[in-house]
């Protein structure tokens, strides 16, 4: 995975500088016209063109070695996780746009006919190819403002689920639960309703439903659903565990709905802390003889002889 | 300006008289009305309760010893003429229109208030004249000068009965108030002489209204045309005066050409004589009328001679705005500050000339001189020549307090304009060219020129306020009435003065003891929160006693001044005199304060050098503090005498140099102390070493200058480390230098030869050993409470929670010793069966004793009990059913409480599950949080306990290297140092917490081969260690820290871990020292502990404490 980040991080370097060079061989045509590349041969300093690829090299370095740190630390802190993904993000986008900068500032003699030309010719370029590309880097900045999510949020996305891993420049990357890269470009993300279940926390409120029978105990259902979630490894202390109840109609079926919303010590144990929960509560159940709805239950039409029955037994 | 008692008395005569608001004023012209808001105070007193009582009024009842109606009548409607007049721009130039209205005619806020009340007041009359009701009632007619007069108040016929009313009387008067007549004839034929009065004073007050209530431009404009007609009229009248006066001595001439030659046909010598007498004394009085005119003349110059200030003041305006705007070149306004500069000298010349006039006792008035006829004997009648004589004398009188006074207003008039025309010189400096305004300012010719003509200004003003003041006195001494006054409003002042004085006096008697009281408090409650370090109340205190003499005066002073009216205040005598003062206390006062604040840095030093500083110190500060009092003083003198000139740049420019005698003067006191310290620091600075070997001759000031200034910054740095070392942070920063500097160490020279310490000392400074010594920490003020609430009678349910090692177990301890023999310690009962058995046990009771009688001893009111659960958290797990037993014990306290105390100590890991699980605050009646410990306490902590472990570990091990040539000052300094640093570590890896730094210090210690205590480098477990575990062994490690102490089974159970999974972490864990087994059960290690939790904490598996020390 780091290996895919870097090398797609390099060509998206790569890609910029040589956009860059582009835009700076560009005439001075309107963005109407095709540019006249052999007259702006007078505005590039070759050597400098040289440099900027060891500029492009630094900054690819500089990359790898922020993504690793940021893993490196983001495992030993995982407390700070997110913040540190957070500084990773705007330290990547701080190299993107400063590479940039270097790239053109050295390639290029910026003198007012050079702007001209270069302004010219990026209207060109974004009006007829690079259109795309622009619209995600401003979004992405737009993103990293705004902020709809961070890396490291659970978030989701046009019917995926999964950890924002990267903001880039032209995209947003998602790891889904079952291990997929989602791709989606920044405009897109922009314009598109996302939902974020943890925001920048590293807690997470995770939502469990249970069912028992419309004859069952249910405030000692509800004791054991609560008591499974606080007793659970996975769960977060620091907020309260609401434990709600109502009747529901389940598959035709009257039953009791027991819905808990307990927060997990960390997105990443989502899941697992269901599992968890979910055993306990089951294991609990099994012990005070608590039943799942089933037709088997057939005193839910006459639950007032079995509250008499009960109540006489 | 020239008579600053005279206005002073004038404005406390003012205050004087509005304070007496409420004493009735004869007069409806109401010259008692100060202030619109003393009208309207007057205002608001009169109402229908004064008409209804209207004898109680002055006037109401008119008697002859009293001011005849009709003249009052008379005297009122001439005032409502004039303001007619003067609206009308007619009014006699003779009057001033200030006489005729009640307020400030330049005071709007008082003009504002006047003409709501006015407005208030006459309504009632507009509504009766041109309502329905002629017959409106005496109090709704109000009265229309109740402001000037509450007299006026009352109703002119001196009754609220059925007598006339105020609306009714003045329809009879004709030629007053035709339209109010109503259309019932009253049945009184001609109006009373009260309702004249009282429509004449209505009539006024209108007339005043109407005044107030045009916009202010036009009032303004009224006025300045009423002035602009009144200095014409006054002109012309002086040219008359003059015309009259040179007639007169044409006509003395013309008298004693005929009188001379009525001497020259004298047939007798005695007629010769007295016709030569009477052309002498012709000759006088020609000379006295020609010395009137010519006194009349400069007076009418006078006048003139304003002109030509405001045109300088004009023309110096108008260079600045064409110089700033480019149009003028930089010589014209050069040239035109040469001329300007020239007129001003003929000024202060006049001036000087006048002045010197003023002083002489002499002056020039002719004199009639002794009779010539004295000596002769004639039978002629000299009548005539007698009464010639006398009116030449009165005349002689007159002249010299006309000279006099023409000698003043001059003397005013050229004061007044070299003020003007300096201001204007000081403004044009700015645009002169750089030469010319360096020159004026500089000490070449010009410079020294401009000096001494600025010199000679202040002499010039000083003489003129001099002689205004003798002026004042001797008019004192003349007038009995202005002595009368001047002794009313000084003491008015005196009286107002009084009130701060008093509060002073007494604030000086009980100041000290009120301050020792709150020094005391601070003091208690330092010591309550055992605290080392005084908090900034506690200095700022100290500060305050210390500088609270001068601070009092300075206090007092700006009271004083701001009692003082404002006019006072902008005198030129007052300013300057309250300059001098302020800049002298203000300076005694930062001298004081600067001294207070480094009286704590002298204890240090004196403590090394042995020498008395703080006398020197405060020598030293006051010698600064005059010296800059001195010259603020002259600067603020200077600067508002002549403005901010030449003096005033020579000043500021040579008070620089002042510096080198005064710091000459302060090394030479300083000079031993300094050696002295700087042969102590000899060995470990260059610096120091070369000062402390120049310390003979006069050539060692230098040194002393140089150690001087590196003693001084050393001293700061070391000020600000100290203040920064009162953050967390900054110790925790520290910490981490100290503690890789400890590693480095430690990696250059392992511990060789050190054993450990025996088992014995071990535990003895171990955290599970009780000590005998409290040591006070941040939640003493807390725990006191608690003890406190304890120990009253009573029963309750309490919770003792904090981390592992902070202190529970000892808090339990003291609170056993409350009731010694009645305290009962469960300690790690893990189930209500166990308790149960411990109390039978602990109670005597029979074996199969049942709850109620266990209760019945426990809550024996004669003999009430004190039972205390340690370790409380054992009796609830995080696993499913896992607080029943608590829960059940829980029941039991809640049911026999009343007489008995059930304390619980609980762990703050489980304390969040149960707080989520149950909730705190209805279970118990309440929880005592402990906090972790500060820096100062655990140093405090492991000193006592090593004292108590007969320890006396060294240091030397730890310590840096000093160079060969240290003494024992040095090493003792580093010593200390490094212990420390020491403890700060030890603080920062235990964060706090008390138990832990207990035994990391045990860790720390070892015995040398000779047996003695020395501390080795500090090696804490690594963390790394566990950041390579699985999740697994993680979660074991967290349900071990979460549980206490559990085997593998309740792990299992609370992890959801596969046993065998949960037993080979527990068995790496042994292995590599994490746990400790108890029985079939685990705990963690002291040694891992804090390591552990702070694993776990950043893999955000344990929450961390949401307060800390």
């Amino acid at each position: 995975m780091s290996y895919t980040h870097d090398h797609q991080a390099t060509r998206r370097l790569l890609a910029l500088s040589l956009s860059s060079l582009v835009l700076s061989a560009s005439s001075r045509a309107s963005a109407q016209e095709m540019p006249d590349v052999g007259a702006l041969a007078g505005f590039i300093r070759w050597g400098g063109v040289a440099l900027s690829l060891l500029v492009v090299l630094a900054a690819v370095v500089a990359l790898r070695v922020v993504s690793g740190l940021a893993e490196s630390l983001g495992e030993r802190f995982t407390s700070q996780r997110l913040l540190i993904q957070k500084i990773e993000s705007i330290t990547r986008f701080a190299v993107y746009v400063v590479t940039a900068a270097l790239c053109v500032g050295l390639s290029v003699r910026l003198d007012a006919t050079a702007l001209t030309v270069i302004g010219g010719a990026l209207a060109f370029a974004v009006g007829f190819a690079m259109r795309d590309l622009v619209a995600a880097f401003i979004a992405g900045i737009t993103i990293m403002f705004d902020r709809p999510f961070q890396v490291g949020d659970r978030v989701e996305y046009g019917g995926q689920y999964g950890d924002i891993i990267k903001i880039g420049l032209r995209s947003v990357q998602m790891n889904t639960l079952d291990h997929n890269i989602v791709t989606i470009p920044n405009n897109k993300v922009l314009t598109d309703v996302t939902s974020s279940s943890n925001y920048g926390e590293l807690e997470m409120q995770v939502a469990m439903t249970f069912y028992v029978g419309i004859d069952q105990d249910v405030h000692r259902a509800r004791e054991i659903v609560r008591e499974a979630c606080l007793t659970s490894g996975y769960v977060f202390l620091g907020s309260e565990v609401p434990v709600l109840t109502k009747q529901v109609i389940v598959d035709r079926y009257l039953a009791f709905e027991i819905k808990a919303r307990p927060y997990v010590l960390d997105t990443k144990y989502e899941k697992t802390f269901e599992t968890d929960v979910h055993l306990r509560v089951s294991e609990g159940f099994r012990k005070a003889g608590i039943q799942p709805p089933a037709i088997l239950h057939r005193y839910t039409s006459a639950l007032g002889a079995y509250d008499t029955d009960r109540r006489g037994a | 300006m020239t008579k600053p008692i005279s206005v002073l008395v004038a404005l406390v005569s003012a205050a004087l008289v509005s304070g007496a608001l409420a004493q009735p004023v004869p007069s409806a012209s109401a010259t008692a009305s100060g202030t619109a808001a003393a009208a309207a105070a007057a205002s608001a007193s009169a109402g229908p309760a004064a008409s209804a009582a209207p004898d109680e009024e002055p006037e109401a009842p008119p008697t002859p010893d009293q001011v005849a109606p009709t003249s009052r009548v008379l005297e009122l409607r001439k005032l409502s003429e004039q303001i007619a007049a003067l609206r009308a721009a007619e009014l006699d130039t003779a009057v001033e229109p200030q006489s005729l209205f009640d307020v400030a005619l330049d005071d709007e806020d008082a003009i504002a208030v006047e003409v709501r009340r006015l407005r208030r007041v006459l309504r009632p009359r507009s509504g009766a004249s041109h309502g329905s009701d002629p017959g409106a009632s005496p109090s709704a007619a109000a009265s229309p000068s109740a402001s000037a007069s509450p007299s006026a108040a009352v109703s002119p016929s001196g009754s609220a009965s059925a007598q006339p009313t105020p609306t009714a009387a003045p329809s009879s008067a004709p030629s007053e108030a035709p339209e109010t007549q109503p259309e019932s004839a009253p049945t009184i034929e001609a109006p009373s002489p009260e309702a004249q009065l009282f429509e004449a004073r209505l009539r006024l007050d209108e007339a005043r209204l109407g005044f107030y209530e045009l916009l202010r431009a036009d009032r303004e404009r009224l006025l300045e045309q009423h002035a602009e007609r009144r200095s014409k009229d006054t002109s012309s009248r002086t040219r008359q005066d003059i015309l009259d006066a040179d007639q007169r001595a044409q006509a003395a001439e013309e008298s004693r050409l005929r009188a001379l030659e009525e001497a020259r046909r004298a047939q007798t010598e005695a007629a010769r004589a007295l016709a030569e007498e009477q052309a002498r004394l012709s000759g006088v009085e020609r000379r006295q009328a020609e010395l009137e005119a010519e006194l009349m003349r400069v007076r009418e110059r006078l006048g003139q001679s304003r002109e030509l200030t405001l045109s300088w003041q004009r023309r110096v305006r108008e260079a600045i705005d064409a110089r700033s705007s480019g149009t003028a070149r930089v010589d014209q306004v050069d040239a035109l500050y040469d001329e300007l500069r020239g007129v001003l000298r003929g000024a202060r010349a006049e001036l000087d000339t006048t002045l010197t006039a003023l002083s002489s006792a002499e002056v020039a008035v002719p004199s009639v001189g002794p009779s010539t006829l004295g000596e002769l004997a004639i039978d002629l009648d000299t009548s005539a020549v007698e009464a010639k004589r006398g009116a030449l004398e009165r005349k002689e009188r007159e002249l010299v307090g006309l000279t006099r006074e023409v000698q003043r207003d001059r003397s005013a008039l050229l004061l007044d304009r070299i003020e003007k025309l300096n201001a204007a010189r000081l403004s044009l400096t700015p645009w002169l060219s750089a030469d010319k305004r360096d020159a004026v300012r500089g000490f070449a010719s010009p410079g020294r020129d401009q000096a001494s003509a600025e010199l000679w200004q202040v002499t010039l003003v000083m003489r003129a306020h001099l002689r205004g003041v003798r002026h004042y006195a001797e008019s004192l001494a003349r007038s009995g009435t202005a002595r009368t006054d001047a002794a009313l409003s000084a003491g008015w002042l005196l009286l107002q003065w009084a009130l701060p004085v008093v509060l002073l006096l007494w604030w000086r008697r009980r100041a000290p003891g009120l301050i020792e009281a709150a020094q005391g408090r601070l003091l208690e409650a330092q010591r309550r929160e055992g605290a080392l370090r005084r908090g900034f109340f506690g200095h700022s205190l100290d500060v305050v006693a210390k500088v609270r003499g001068t601070l009092e005066l300075a206090l007092l002073l700006l009271l004083l001044h701001r009692l003082l009216p404002a006019p006072i205040t902008s005198l030129l005598e007052v300013r300057l005199a309250f300059a001098v003062l302020g800049w002298s206390v203000g300076g005694a006062l930062v001298v004081r304060l600067i001294d207070a604040l480094a009286e704590r840095g002298s204890v240090a030093t004196a403590r090394i050098t042995r020498m008395q500083t703080s006398q020197l110190r405060f020598a030293s500060l006051r010698l600064v503090g005059r010296a800059v009092v001195l010259v603020g003083s002259v600067l603020a003198v200077t600067s508002r005498v002549v403005g901010e000139g030449t003096i005033y740049h020579w000043v500021f420019f040579l008070c620089w140099f002042a510096a080198i005698p005064l710091s000459i003067v302060i090394l030479r006191w300083w000079r031993p102390v300094v050696f002295e310290l700087a042969s102590r620091r000899s060995k470990r600075s260059e610096l120091y070493r070369w000062v402390a070997s120049k310390r003979d001759g006069w050539r060692s000031l230098a040194p002393a200058a140089v150690g001087g200034l590196a003693l001084v910054g050393g001293g700061l740095v070391r000020r600000v480390r100290t203040w920064s070392s009162g953050f967390e942070l900054t110790q925790r920063v520290l910490a981490y230098l100290f503690r890789r500097e400890m590693s480095r160490r430690g990696a250059e020279a392992p511990d060789l030869g050190l054993a450990p310490l025996d088992e014995a000392r071990r535990r003895a400074l171990g955290p599970d050993h009780p000590s005998e010594q409290l040591v006070r920490s941040a939640i003493d003020a807390e725990s006191d409470a608690l003890l406190e609430r304890i120990a009253r009678p009573g029963g309750g349910v309490f919770a003792v929670v904090g981390e592992r090692g902070l202190g529970k177990s000892t808090l339990l301890s003291r609170i056993r010793a409350i009731r010694e023999d009645r305290t009962i310690v469960a300690s790690s009962v893990t189930s209500l069966d166990q308790l149960r058995t411990l109390l039978i046990a602990k109670l005597g009771l029979p074996s199969d004793a049942s709850d109620e009688e266990i209760a019945r001893i426990l809550e024996d009111p004669e003999n009430e009990h004190v039972l205390l659960v340690d370790d409380a958290q054992r009796l609830i797990r995080p696993t499913m059913g896992g607080l029943e037993e608590f829960d059940r014990i829980l029941e039991l306290s809640r049911r026999y409480s009343r007489h008995c105390v059930w304390v619980f100590a609980l762990d703050q890991v489980v304390w969040r599950f149960f707080e989520l699980a149950r909730g705190a605050r209805p279970v118990f009646d309440d929880v005592l949080l402990l906090r972790r410990w500060p820096e100062e306490a655990i140093g405090r902590l492991l000193r006592t306990r090593s004292k108590e472990a007969g320890l006396l570990p060294s240091f030397d091990r730890v310590m840096e290297r000093l160079p060969d040539t240290a003494d024992e000052l040095d090493v003792e300094q580093a010593r200390a140092a490094t212990e420390a640093a020491y403890y700060r570590m030890i603080w920062d890896h235990a964060e706090g917490n008390p138990g832990v730094a207990l035994h990391a210090w045990s860790d720390c210690l070892g015995a040398n081969e000779a047996g003695e205590c020395e501390v080795k480098v500090f090696r804490p477990a690594e963390i790394r260690e566990l950041e390579c575990l699985p999740d697994s062994a993680v979660f074991v490690l967290r349900a071990v820290v979460r549980l206490e102490e559990a085997s593998a089974t309740e792990i299992a159970q609370a992890t959801m871990i596969p046993v065998a999974k949960v037993e080979d972490a527990l068995r790496y864990g042994r292995a590599h020292g994490f746990f400790e087994s108890v029985g079939d059960r685990h705990r963690l290690s002291w040694a891992w502990f804090r390591t552990v939790t702070r694993f776990l904490q950043r893999r955000y598996l344990l929450q961390p404490e949401r307060s800390t020390a």
